[in-house]
């Protein structure tokens, strides 16, 4: 029987491999989409926190399952633990039609101008392999546009003052405050700070068909019941099919990249739902399976030119790991602040991203997502009761009576935090699994440490009777913003793509996801990875008509 | 009824226990901890909300991975009880309960009770699961009548009958 060729693969339905797999094939180029997941939707988990992708302690409602997955951890000390995908330190994104955007909080940020300068904003950082992207937060504008649009994004670009430039304002309007940002809005105001309201991938008004938010308590960690919630499950990936050019491939789990002798790359092997190895060829490959999993793909992909696996001849795959610095605190309160209105996150300020002296980038500052009520049993300041009836009074107490303020604290980007491939241990299918290991760099502590003494005077200010920090510690990154093991570059030997996500040396064979950020913003990365995607897959598209960009590319 | 190698740790001699994993020595075990780990008051507790039954249905499922830990760690504060009040558990008084359990938040057990793991690590998993079952959702066995939903207040939104 003669293997099935196509003319694009599109590996992973998430927020990359959606916007990607649509724009090839609106583009008329027939484009297969395969997804180690299934579709999922609200009720097949509903709002059961113990699985919801925030908790997970029974499982991650979407994926990956306990079953067939597994990753090394490789601690400081060199000790190595096989760890299940419900396991934090797992770093898992969820295994599904949609990916991340199925269950994520929605935040739909734009990166600013400084988050594609790092390196000259702030010079050489020891211990660093800080760096400047190949492309300017100009030449990405069209593309948050087109995500903003696309996907669907509410919010008020005229309400936050450190708002790069943009050529069109958000689809829809920003949402109203719940209780808390009402009070953060005057308090915050007072300070001379500057809120704004959360720009989201939730429709404030029905838009494109799908219907307008209800405000469920369990909406980040959760599918949404209504569709309100945007994500490639519910748009882009949609629009793929209805071209008739593109086939969804569900439970289907790739293995390798098949590279030949010219430097490019043929098509993959991969596993279908019955468990049977199969073989697809393709004229362009797209690998969009999260930072952790398009690294690991790349690395059990070798070649006689690329034995240490495909891109990889100067060792920057799966090196840079990054994710975020959560660092925030929380505030008890005399008088009620909750009020039910999911997400709950609704306002936040830019003023402590960029342009803080002696800080290196720092973050926006949002209030919180709701807490569910068994992960708020862990929200405590130092020294409560873990216990007892005084830990049941707390809950009682403080339930409704507590606020979170937290930021995602861009962090530096160090070679030794990374992923490679475990030399022993495999998954169900029989393929190698990652090890994660390394740790952060200690500058992330530093401005951690200033982003938490900002959200708690904001706290004090708000009426807080008392307040604490949280702070990551110095494990490495990743999770469900995990970001960098294949950055960007003009230059090979420092990088793994081009500036258009071409794997470097391979010319058939593209990267549209979070490994691609050369670093990850003060922000949630979603509208970056999908405005990348919109890049990549408009490069494609035009190198495959041939009119002039990367010709010789495909 | 299957006893065997997904139930690595039962033993096939429970007799007529009610329990998938626990005996009933160890489930007596486990209600006296859980009832002082989340205590009843003016609201129902952990006891109320079958957070026991949580824990043995999770014991032999999705966490039958720590089921030495509870059978060992079960074993061990008896023997933790015998050595320090010269009773076994069971016959202790709440106060003496209470008392144990700050020796195993702080680690403070005679030498050679607790050689599996120490009894802080027990004692962590065992408050985790405690709070899982009673602040959880029902479907997985504890918080039952959404008990602790009612004591936070929290309105109990059946979505599956709005969005079916």
């Amino acid at each position: 029987m003669a293997t099935e060729k196509v003319q694009a693969i599109v590996i992973g339905a998430g927020a990359g491999g959606g916007i990607v797999a649509c724009e090839l094939s609106e583009a008329g180029i027939q484009t297969v989409l395969l997804e180690r997941g299934v579709h999922q939707g609200f009720l097949d988990h509903d709002n059961d926190e113990l699985t919801s992708q925030r908790t997970t302690v029974l499982g991650n409602a979407y994926g990956p399952d306990n079953e067939r997955y597994r990753r090394v951890f490789e601690h400081a000390n060199g000790r190595t633990e096989i760890l299940l995908p419900n396991e934090g330190r797992y770093n898992n994104i969820a295994a599904c039609v949609g990916g991340g955007t199925l269950s994520y909080g929605a935040m739909a940020w734009r990166f600013m101008p400084e988050d594609f300068k790092m390196k000259s904003t702030y010079g050489h950082i020891d211990g660093s392999t800080l760096e400047d992207w190949p492309i300017s937060y100009e030449d990405l504008e069209p593309n948050y546009t087109r995500a903003e649009w696309e996907i669907g994004v509410s919010g008020n670009a005229e309400a936050n003052p450190y708002s790069p430039s943009r050529s069109k304002p958000y689809p829809m309007p920003a949402f109203p405050y719940n209780l808390e940002g009402h009070i953060i809005d005057k308090h915050t105001r007072e300070l001379g700070l500057n809120p704004f309201p959360i720009p989201m991938f939730r429709n404030s008004r029905p838009y494109n068909g799908r219907a307008a938010c209800i405000h469920m308590r369990t909406c980040v960690g959760f599918a949404c019941p209504t569709g309100a919630k945007g994500g490639s499950h519910n748009t882009v990936i949609p629009r793929a099919l209805a071209t008739g050019n593109c086939s969804l491939l569900t439970s289907c789990k790739v293995s390798r990249l098949i590279l030949d002798q010219n430097n490019r790359v043929k098509g993959i092997e991969y596993f279908n739902a019955e468990d049977q190895p199969k073989t697809l060829l393709a004229d362009v490959v797209v690998v969009s399976a999260s930072a952790t999993e398009t690294a690991r793909l790349l690395l059990n992909s070798k070649s006689n030119y690329f034995p240490n696996g495909a891109g990889n001849n100067y060792d920057w795959v799966g090196r840079n790991l990054q994710g975020h610095a959560y660092s925030g605190a929380f505030g008890l309160f005399e008088e009620e602040v909750y009020d039910d209105m999911g997400p709950g996150a609704t306002i936040a300020l830019c003023d402590y991203n960029h342009n803080n002296p002696g800080v290196i980038g720092g973050s926006m500052l949002a209030n919180e997502f709701i807490r569910m009520p068994y992960l708020f049993t862990r929200v405590r300041p130092k020294g409560s009761a873990r216990w007892g009836k005084a830990h049941k009074d707390f809950q009682k107490q403080y339930f409704k009576r507590h606020m979170g303020i937290k930021g995602p604290v861009q962090e530096i980007p160090a070679w030794e935090a990374r992923v490679r491939i475990d030399p022993e241990v495999k998954d169900h299918w029989g393929i190698p699994v990652l090890r994660i290991s390394g740790q952060r760099h200690p500058e992330d502590l530093k401005t951690g440490a200033f982003i938490a003494r900002k959200a708690e005077e904001i706290l004090h200010k708000c009426g807080a009777i008392q307040t604490w920090q949280t702070m990551p510690g110095m494990g490495v990154s990743g999770g469900q913003h995990q970001a960098g093991t294949c950055r960007m570059g003009n230059d090979l030997q420092t990088s793994v793509t081009n500036s258009y996500g071409r794997v470097h040396e391979i010319e058939n064979l593209f990267i549209a996801d979070g490994s691609l950020h050369v670093t990850n913003g003060g922000f949630n990365p979603a509208l970056t990875i999908m405005a990348l995607a919109f890049r990549v897959g408009e490069h494609i598209v035009n190198a495959w008509r041939g009119n002039g960009l990367g010709q010789k590319g495909i | 009824m299957v006893c065997g190698a997904a139930y690595l740790f039962t033993r096939c001699d429970r007799g007529s226990s009610a329990w998938n994993f626990f005996t009933k020595k160890e489930a007596a075990q486990i209600k006296s901890l859980c009832s002082l780990i989340i205590p009843a008051d003016d609201e129902p507790g952990a006891l109320e909300a079958n957070v026991v039954g949580f824990i043995d249905k999770q014991l032999s499922s999705t966490y039958s991975r720590w089921q030495e830990d509870y059978r060992l760690g079960l074993a061990a504060t008896d023997a933790t009880s015998k050595k320090v009040f010269g009773k076994p558990f069971l016959d202790l008084s709440p106060e003496n309960i209470n008392d144990l359990m700050q020796r195993f938040e702080e680690n403070r057990v005679p030498e050679g009770t607790w050689r599996h793991k120490n009894a802080s690590t027990f004692f962590n998993l065992l408050i985790d699961h405690c709070m899982q079952g009673f602040y959880g959702d029902p479907r997985h066995g504890g918080n039952l009548n959404h008990v602790s939903y009612k004591m936070l207040r929290l309105e109990v939104i059946d979505a599956s009958l709005i969005f079916n």
